[in-house]
């Protein structure tokens, strides 16, 4: 065996143990945001800590995108190691429609971040202006 | 030797979002019940539906890492289109409600 075949052999090896690695910690972030948002779910539904329910899916949705990537990340490793064009055929289209979610997924929270950012501020400006009290002489209806 | 995680541990961790989601969803059922006035009720429950899909995602993203079949897409595609069908109904709900 040459020495171009035994280092192809090591890293095919080495990917072996990397892919599920990635895996796993893609399906970790996943798992810890599901926790995250089961724990404010249950602190919302029994008056612990009154936050929105769309903050609450923000959240969950941003550990949803990160483990996404890292699935996306054991897609490219495994496409070092397939071995047949069909195969790697298979891995491109999973890829692929695997950026497409992403895409989507960043782009909804991108959305509902804006929108949330303007509630917010929309709120924050009615607490600061004090509303005008008009003197009597301006105030409608006056006379 | 697929190169991938084991098909059972993928499934297994799957399980836990799935059986939070629905645990979302049938307290949200009850929360509803709770609520006064129909819109209130509406919004409760499509907000705990929304969440509960949003469990349910996650346990497909872990489903597909071994699973790799288009069905297993499909499905996480049809989920992230109720969710977005489900957010227009919410965003409505809302305008009607302010």
């Amino acid at each position: 065996m040459s020495t171009g075949e035994q280092v192809e052999d090591a890293v095919k090896e080495a990917l072996h143990v990397c892919i599920p690695i990635v895996e796993a910690l893609g399906a970790v972030v996943i798992l810890l945001g599901v926790a995250i948002g089961f724990v404010a779910y249950v602190a919302v539904v029994f008056g612990i800590r009154p936050v929105q329910f769309k903050v609450i899916r923000l959240r969950m949705g941003r550990f949803l995108a990160l483990g996404l990537e890292f699935q996306l990340a054991a897609d490219l490793l495994a496409s070092a190691v397939s071995p047949t064009f069909e195969q790697i055929g298979q891995l491109a289209a999973i890829a692929a429609i695997r950026t497409l979610l992403n895409h989507f997924l960043e782009k909804e929270i991108e959305k509902e971040e804006r929108e949330t950012r303007a509630e917010v501020d929309a709120c924050s400006i009615a607490q600061a202006v004090p509303p005008r009290v008009l003197p009597l002489a301006e105030a409608p209806h006056a006379a | 030797m697929s190169p991938h995680l084991s098909y059972d541990l993928a499934h297994g961790v799957a399980a836990i979002p799935q059986a939070l989601g629905l645990l979302v969803i049938m307290a949200g059922i009850g929360h509803a019940a709770v609520a006064d006035g129909r819109r209130h009720r509406f919004v409760r429950l499509s907000t705990a539906i929304g969440l509960g899909l949003e469990f349910f995602l996650a346990a497909g993203l872990i489903r597909l890492s071994t699973t790799r079949t288009f069905e297993a897409l499909t499905v996480i595609v049809i989920i992230i289109g109720l969710r977005r069908l489900i957010n227009f109904g919410l965003r409505e709900a809302e305008k009607a409600l302010a």
